[in-house]
């Protein structure tokens, strides 16, 4: 057996080379980390000091959020991810990894794709559309990249010792795939408005849930099996929890335009799938807690597997906020608040987050013969799980709070959601957003402690890993691949092509009076650098049919979209919605609003926006001149 | 050894020498030794085996449930590792005699705990059911959805009338603060009037306070005698004070529209006006004439 092993792992010299790959991974993405969340960090303290830091390009919030969130989901968690997979996968299927020069390649790729994405967006080149925010050449950057690691993931398992591949490699293998799809229904050309905001919803979800949780939680189960080789997973769980959890999660896209101006129907089918991803997390929570009964001392023993069941949890608390969301009463309050932005968190930095910490933190150590240590272990699960939760907590909360108070204001006729009126539902925020900004730095502290510890494991001789087998359900690569294919073109018609059609439309009177800027050519720039400078993360274009938008004037029809390169209708209102500003009395004409985007504390001291003075004379009153013109 | 080579075999349904063979590579990469992983397997306890097997040895004969939940479990490794076949769902039968290892309490491989497998039927029963009875969602006034407006595209409320212009009833009101003002105590539950306190009744209020003028009547209650410009009021020109009573100022205790409203009642239940009449005459045809008071 021992002999067939070694045959099996190759030629040493191949091997060293993967390693090299896995550890190059690892140590890229643990940089992409620290700087994601120091850009996460930079944004979210923006909420409370408005003025740190104003008025510089670079440093403003609708570049920093997005190059933030964009490092930490391609650069950190892509990365770390496509690595564990290069280690994982060969040892799941008892081969050794397929063209590992290759998977060099793909690495530097995926990392350079992310870095000069993340760069542009910085640098206000913001291509539009949430998570396809990368212009072109980065993208293509990074399509080749997944293009290798699929195949190189897939070509693995085919040379592999055994007809059937077990459980954590169908996530990786699949969620490679995935990764793959996810990007090319991201790049298909030709949409604006309303569909190519479907196409962004569905390609956000689809790279959550399809790429990013299939991998996290196959990198969960990889870990749970080496740590406790006697553990059983369930295998009907198993399957069941695989197939359900990537069959479910693309379809909750709607959740995103729920109330929106698309077809309600798009907005049902996130209720139903909501509520099926919630069952499939606890077929597999209740997977783990199966192999994991009777063993939870090696649970406190083992730093990889805490940070694993520490994602697991925050796994479930992400569905179950966004089915909760996806409800219509419920939307009907928290949609355009914090609460989604609340989902986002527990994902990104808690779930997947989590999942790559505990790939890593058991990997690394491994190559060089030695362990993560329990105190350095602590010192990561601690403060990251309690920072998250924190985080998390304060958005759930604000996102209630918020909506509620949305609700109030129109109800009462108090005041309604524009100008002067958001400040009363904006402001009390402060303390929860003082209380998100101290979260999100014990997250940075827990990061830190890992980067650190992972770069000391850079430092001595690497042994070789042990190939060794695993108790988990097994299926046939071709079914894995036939059924990984059929999930996302069931999801992909459901959730974006016929939706995307199903919400085409013809101009309507006001797209036509006030979107169609053909002979505006102020207006076109003005558009243009509301898309680059990122307006729209805190902005909505859009009145939904609810009594929360009451008094902000017209609802909006699909066909106010079809003048719009991009979709412009937003999903959160850090700031008040736009859709009819040049209606406003008050706040309605260009001189206000050029003033407004120049110094937006003169008139209006609650306001959080940054300072758009460094924008070039003519691009600020472009700008000016399009938004007074949204009537 | 073979004792146990053999036990392992037939607990695991594999052939002795395709279970020698991975019990070597098992031991290999767990680090303990070969016997350890055949006793496993086999659901037997070995001396100085490994740490759970020596714990288990301690313990009493376990029921044999222990060592059939065991059995699958090497099996699904051995299949994994060496021979790719599918796994066999149902737990294979154990028959070793020896004392049984106490495998720790794990769901069989391949039983779903029962809670979760009703999710699985309760789910999507009930998400087919949202889809067929709701494809559209909660119906208008359900879960803060209203109506928009075809012509000017605002919203409004479901039968079509605009948002917050809710029906006041002046009439019902007029006739509650009439009593709890206080009204009722000088000019009578039937507006006959007390003592020197003028009467509503017989034709005298609309004499005073004629149809068209209701804005005069709405100003004399809201001024009272002490406050009224002049030395006379209404059509008739009644001296202020006259009768030696004192008409209170009630623009201080009450709102316009309240005062309205009280005008409106008097004017229809003790001076005979009609009801649309008097409403138009006292708060014109837009609800604004009679905004709330400030302060």
């Amino acid at each position: 057996m021992a002999s067939e092993a070694d045959k099996s792992i190759g030629r040493r010299g191949a091997s060293a080379l993967s390693g090299t790959a896995v550890r190059l991974a690892f140590a890229i993405s643990g940089l992409f980390l620290v700087a994601g969340l120091g850009l996460f960090i930079l944004a979210a303290a923006r909420f409370v000091w408005p003025e740190l830091l104003d008025g510089n390009g670079m440093l403003s919030y609708g570049r920093v959020f997005p190059a933030g969130a964009n490092a930490l989901l391609f650069g950190w968690l892509t990365v770390a991810f496509l690595g564990l997979a290069f280690h994982a996968v060969p040892r799941l299927v008892g081969a050794s990894l397929a063209f590992p020069l290759i998977a060099l390649g793909v690495i530097l790729l995926v990392a350079g794709g992310a870095a000069g994405g993340v760069a542009m967006v910085l640098f206000g080149e913001n291509a539009g559309g949430r998570w396809l925010e990368f212009p072109l050449l980065f993208d293509a950057a990074l399509a080749a990249g997944y293009v290798g690691a699929a195949g190189l993931l897939v070509l693995t398992a085919r040379r592999g010792q055994h007809e059937r591949i077990p459980l954590p490699a169908w996530y990786l293998i699949a969620g490679s795939v995935w990764l793959l799809l996810a990007h090319v229904a991201g790049a298909v050309p030709g949409l604006d408005g309303l569909p190519a905001e479907i196409q962004s919803t569905f390609t956000g979800t689809a790279l959550f849930g399809l790429w990013a949780a299939s991998a996290g939680v196959g990198v969960a189960y990889f870990v749970a099996g080496r740590v406790l080789p006697d553990a059983t997973f369930n295998e009907r769980l198993g399957r069941i929890g695989f197939w359900s959890l990537t069959l479910t999660w693309a379809w909750t896209a709607g959740r995103l335009v729920q109330y929106g101006p698309t077809q309600d129907w798009i907005e049902t089918v996130p209720v139903v799938f909501g509520a099926g991803l919630v069952v499939a997390v606890l077929a597999i929570a209740a997977d783990f807690a199966g192999a994991l009964q009777g063993r939870w001392s090696a649970v406190k023993d083992s730093p990889p597997l805490q940070m694993a069941v520490a994602g697991l949890g925050f796994l479930a608390v992400t569905v179950t906020a966004a089915f909760v969301a996806s409800l219509r009463s419920v939307s009907s309050v928290v949609q355009f608040t914090p609460w989604e932005s609340g989902v986002e968190t527990a994902a990104l930095l808690g779930a997947f987050t989590l999942f790559a910490f505990a790939g890593i933190a058991h990997v690394a150590p491994a190559a060089r013969g030695r362990s993560w240590g329990r105190w350095s272990g602590r010192l990561v699960v601690w403060p990251v799980t309690s920072g998250v939760g924190v985080a998390v907590a304060t958005r759930l909360i604000g996102g209630l709070q918020e909506g509620l108070s949305w609700l109030a204001g129109v109800q009462s006729g108090a005041y309604d959601n524009t100008s002067d009126g958001f400040e009363f539902s904006f402001a009390p925020l402060r303390g929860l957003d003082m209380a998100y900004l101290v979260g999100l730095t014990l997250v940075l502290a827990g990061a830190a402690v890992f980067v650190l510890r992972l770069l000391s494991l850079s430092l001595g001789s690497a042994t070789e890993i042990e190939n060794s087998t695993f108790g988990y359900t097994t299926q046939p690569l071709k079914t894995l691949l036939r059924g990984a294919v059929a999930v996302f073109v069931f999801a992909g018609l459901g959730t974006f092509a016929f939706p995307a059609i199903d919400s085409h439309a013809e101009a309507s009177v006001l797209a036509e009076s006030t979107r169609n800027f053909a002979a505006n050519p102020a207006a076109q720039l003005g558009r243009e650098v509301y898309i680059r400078e990122g307006c729209w993360y805190c902005h909505t274009q859009q009145v939904r049919q609810v009594i929360t938008d009451i008094g902000l004037g017209p609802v909006s029809q699909p066909g106010d979209y079809v003048y719009d390169p991009v979709g412009l209708a937003g999903s959160r209102r850090i700031g008040p919605d736009l859709t009819h500003q040049g209606s406003r009395a008050d706040t309605g004409s260009a001189a206000w609003v050029r003033t407004h985007l120049s110094d937006p504390r003169a008139d209006e001291e609650w306001s959080v926006m940054p300072s758009f003075r460094y924008l070039s004379d003519e691009e600020l009153t472009a700008l000016s001149v399009y938004v007074s013109g949204l009537e | 050894m073979d004792e146990l080579v053999a036990a392992a075999a037939k607990a695991t349904g594999q052939s002795e020498t395709m279970v020698k063979r991975s019990a070597a590579a098992r031991a290999k990469a767990q680090g303990t030794t070969v016997e350890a992983v055949l006793a496993e397997w086999a659901g037997v306890a070995v001396p100085a085996a490994s740490e759970s097997a020596a714990v288990a040895a301690e313990s009493a004969p376990a029921a044999p449930t222990a060592a059939s939940a065991a059995a699958p479990a090497a099996k699904a490794a051995l299949d994994v590792e060496e021979t790719g076949e599918e796994v066999a769902a149902a737990p294979a039968p154990a028959t070793a005699h020896v004392t049984p290892v106490a495998a720790p309490e794990v769901v069989p491989v391949g039983a779903i705990p029962r809670w979760l497998a009703s999710l699985f039927v309760i789910v999507p029963v009930f998400a087919l059911a949202y889809v067929a009875f709701l494809p559209n969602g909660p119906s208008c006034g359900d879960a803060g959805r209203l109506a928009v407006d075809p012509v000017s595209g605002e919203m409004v409320n479901c039968d079509g009338s605009a948002y917050g212009d809710t029906e006041v009833d002046f009439f019902a009101l007029g006739e509650e603060t009439y009593t709890s003002a206080g009204c009722i105590a000088c000019h009578g539950p039937g507006g006959a009037g007390v003592g020197s306190f003028p009467a509503f009744t017989g034709g005298v209020l609309l004499t005073t306070f004629p149809e068209g003028s209701c804005a005069t009547h709405i100003e004399w209650v809201t001024l009272g005698t002490s406050n009224w410009p002049d030395a006379t009021y209404g059509a008739n020109n009644k001296p202020v004070g006259g009768s030696g009573a004192v008409m209170p100022s009630f623009g201080t205790t009450l709102d316009a529209q309240e005062i309205a409203a009280v005008a409106l009642f008097e004017r229809v239940s003790f001076g005979g006006q009609e009801l649309a009449a008097a409403q138009t005459d006292c708060f014109g045809t837009t609800p604004e004439l009679a905004p709330p008071a400030e302060g």
